[in-house]
């Protein structure tokens, strides 16, 4: 097959190989699923709030380094 | 009747490439290349792409044999930026010291949340499978979505807007107050919606405990071309990558990146409404900020939403209540005009966030689930209550702790060294070490946030993407939509008319722009090539081959 007579739109009859994003749209709250988020969201937060800063934080077993550590190295993250 | 407002995210992506050893160096360049490399192994199938930026010559919209006249870049200035357009109608490649993901055009916000979810996807995936090599040299590689390094520096995440040529010319030249009358007091009270929230400031700026937004810090001029030094709030960058008698592309420099899919649905979705209104000579009210630099500023920093920006032609007013009028103006227009059900569902989103942050002071709180800086206010606002502290508190001692930081020259802070200088500033010496821990520990967190790892053990994931999986994020596209906008592009832009070629011809195509490609039929005879010029963004066929039927 030439390449003139590959480039062309799918032939009829074939399934396109492009479909549309059909999620459903947000809605403005109160809606059950915001209020079950934000229960989610505060249980998160105060499950970090009660982690000891320079102890067993989710941040040493994520990045293996302490905070100060990784402040210093932030200027990696831009390229500097 | 205005222009679709077509619409595109590229975000620059942080990358840290950090030796596993105290003190050993870091190569965010080498990285960079290394982590955009692996797209040859495990993203959609792309092609090699040189000199990006460069324009195709004018001609019709269509094929041409490399043999016919006219076609070709307009520029020769091949900037050897080698990087990929990519089979899912994106483009990614290292900028400067950074990966980049440019989306492919999409017409809808949710299409548009999706293309930019699926950038993340294709980040990780490559990060994943550079890592081990970055292992085994004794270094860690980590990604972050975010806009600042907290020391001073930041990187973009620019929005391309599809406008008519005829208001593009009204902005630049016919009608330029409209830039500081509507665009500006738009884009910057937009951060409301908009922003990713930050940990202090930067860039000698007022100090702050927590912004709404990583970027007002480092704007300092009100139009230019640039946007890596004296960065303008208005981005003066013509390239049009299209039919440039029709359309033009406004390059907007002011936005965050965003992880919360809500943020970057809103984002998009109210500044596609605003570029509409505008376009429709909708906006008739004059709302020019006095001075738009600090504007911003004071609109990241206040944390109540009750400061009065001065307004040039007197008054002030809160940066809600000039939202609230954009808003306003957008209801007027759905109520005389048939708009699409997607942007009735934006307005009414729009309305219901603002009319919940003018609910009194914690009235946020109702929406740390759906703004990125609400998520992460939230979280760092419990971090710092059980540490009895507050934001006050933290912004009060940064200037210190700056100070603290440049005499230290990158040695490990001591409490001592906080402490001595804890009299000079007017603080208790006794809170020092506290104090300490509090400013790496927010940092920490702030960045934590941003880290594109996504397990799938928790220990392996960053805060945000721990959030999501624990359900205390909203979502408005799932893995499977994100799934799909990984291999294949939106379908009602050019950019599907890009993805079709691209996926099959793959590395034949030697040469690919945003709005046209080159396919060599045996590579490297180029005479035998084929030229497809896409000057339309809006028109997703696939221009029919002249030959096909001979």
């Amino acid at each position: 097959m030439t390449i003139q007579k590959r480039i062309t739109e799918p032939r009829s009859g074939k399934k396109p190989p492009i479909e549309e994003v059909r999620a459903p749209l947000f809605a403005p709250p109160p809606t059950a699923a915001a209020e079950a988020s934000l229960a989610a969201a505060d249980d998160f937060a105060q499950e970090i709030a009660s982690e000891q800063v320079g102890g067993s934080v989710a941040h040493q077993r994520v990045n293996q380094i302490d905070d100060e550590r990784l402040y210093n190295e932030g200027d990696q993250i831009s390229g500097q | 009747m205005s222009v679709p407002k077509a619409v595109g995210i590229e975000t620059e992506y942080g990358i840290v490439a950090a030796s596993l050893a105290p003190g050993g160096g870091n190569e965010p360049v080498a990285a960079a290349h290394a982590v955009v490399e692996q797209i040859r192994h495990c993203g959609p199938v792309g092609a090699p792409q040189r000199t990006m930026g460069a324009a195709l010559a004018p001609w019709p919209a269509g094929w041409r044999t490399a043999t016919e006249t006219a076609p070709g870049p307009e520029s020769d200035r091949a900037s050897n930026d080698d990087g990929w357009m990519l089979a899912n109608g994106a483009r990614l490649y290292v900028d400067h010291a950074h990966p980049e993901y440019c989306t492919p055009e999409c017409l809808s916000p949710r299409e548009a949340v999706a293309a930019d979810k699926a950038g993340e996807v294709i980040l990780e995936r490559c990060r994943q499978a550079a890592e081990p090599a970055w292992r085994a040299r004794g270094r860690r590689l980590l990604l972050y979505k975010n806009n600042s390094d907290h020391k001073g520096n930041s990187y973009g995440c620019h929005e391309n807007y599809l406008l008519s040529a005829e208001l593009y010319d009204d902005l630049l030249e016919r009608r330029r107050a409209l830039v500081a009358e509507q665009v500006l007091p738009f884009l910057i009270t937009r951060t409301l919606l908009s922003g990713a929230g930050k940990v202090g400031s930067e860039n000698a700026t007022t100090p702050a405990g927590f912004q709404l937004a990583q970027r007002p810090d480092f704007f300092e001029t009100i139009t230019g071309l640039q946007t890596t030094y004296r960065r303008p709030l208005f981005n003066l960058r013509d390239e049009a990558h299209a039919d440039r008698a029709r359309y033009r592309r406004l390059h907007v420099i002011v936005g965050d990146a965003n992880l919360a899919e809500f943020s970057t649905w809103l984002k998009v979705g109210t500044a596609q409404w605003f570029f509409r209104l505008l376009e429709d000579d909708w906006l008739t009210q004059r709302l020019e900020l006095a001075d738009p630099l600090r504007a911003w500023q004071t609109v990241s920093r206040d944390l109540s939403f009750t400061a009065r920006l001065p307004l040039a032609q007197g008054g002030a007013a809160t940066a809600l209540e000039i939202q609230q009028r954009f808003c306003s103006a957008a209801r007027q227009y759905c109520a005389s005009q048939t708009v699409e059900a997607e942007a009735k569902a934006v307005l009414d989103c729009w309305e219901a966030t603002l009319t919940t942050l003018a609910a009194g002071a914690t009235g946020w709180r109702r929406l740390a689930s759906r703004l990125d800086w609400a998520i992460k206010r939230n979280l760092l606002e419990k971090y710092l209550a059980a540490r009895q502290s507050s934001w006050q508190e933290v912004s009060a001692w940064q200037p210190l702790m700056e100070t603290a930081l440049a005499r230290a020259g990158g040695a490990p802070l001591t409490t001592e060294a906080i402490s001595q200088l804890a009299e000079e500033y007017g603080l208790p010496s006794a809170a020092s070490e506290r104090q300490r821990q509090l400013f790496f520990g927010l940092r920490r967190l702030d960045w934590e946030y941003h880290d594109l790892r996504r397990g799938p053990a928790e220990d392996e994931m960053g805060l945000f993407y721990r959030m999501q999986q624990r359900g205390a994020v909203e979502r408005l596209v799932g893995d499977e939509d994100v799934a799909r906008r990984v291999t294949a592009p939106p379908a009602d832009t050019r950019a599907r008319a890009r993805g079709l070629v691209l996926q099959r011809f793959g590395e034949t195509v030697t040469w690919a722009d945003w709005s046209g490609m080159y396919i060599a039929s045996a590579p490297p005879a180029a005479s035998h090539g084929w030229w497809l010029h896409l000057p339309d963004p809006l028109d997703s066929a696939l221009p029919k081959n002249p030959l096909e039927n001979t």
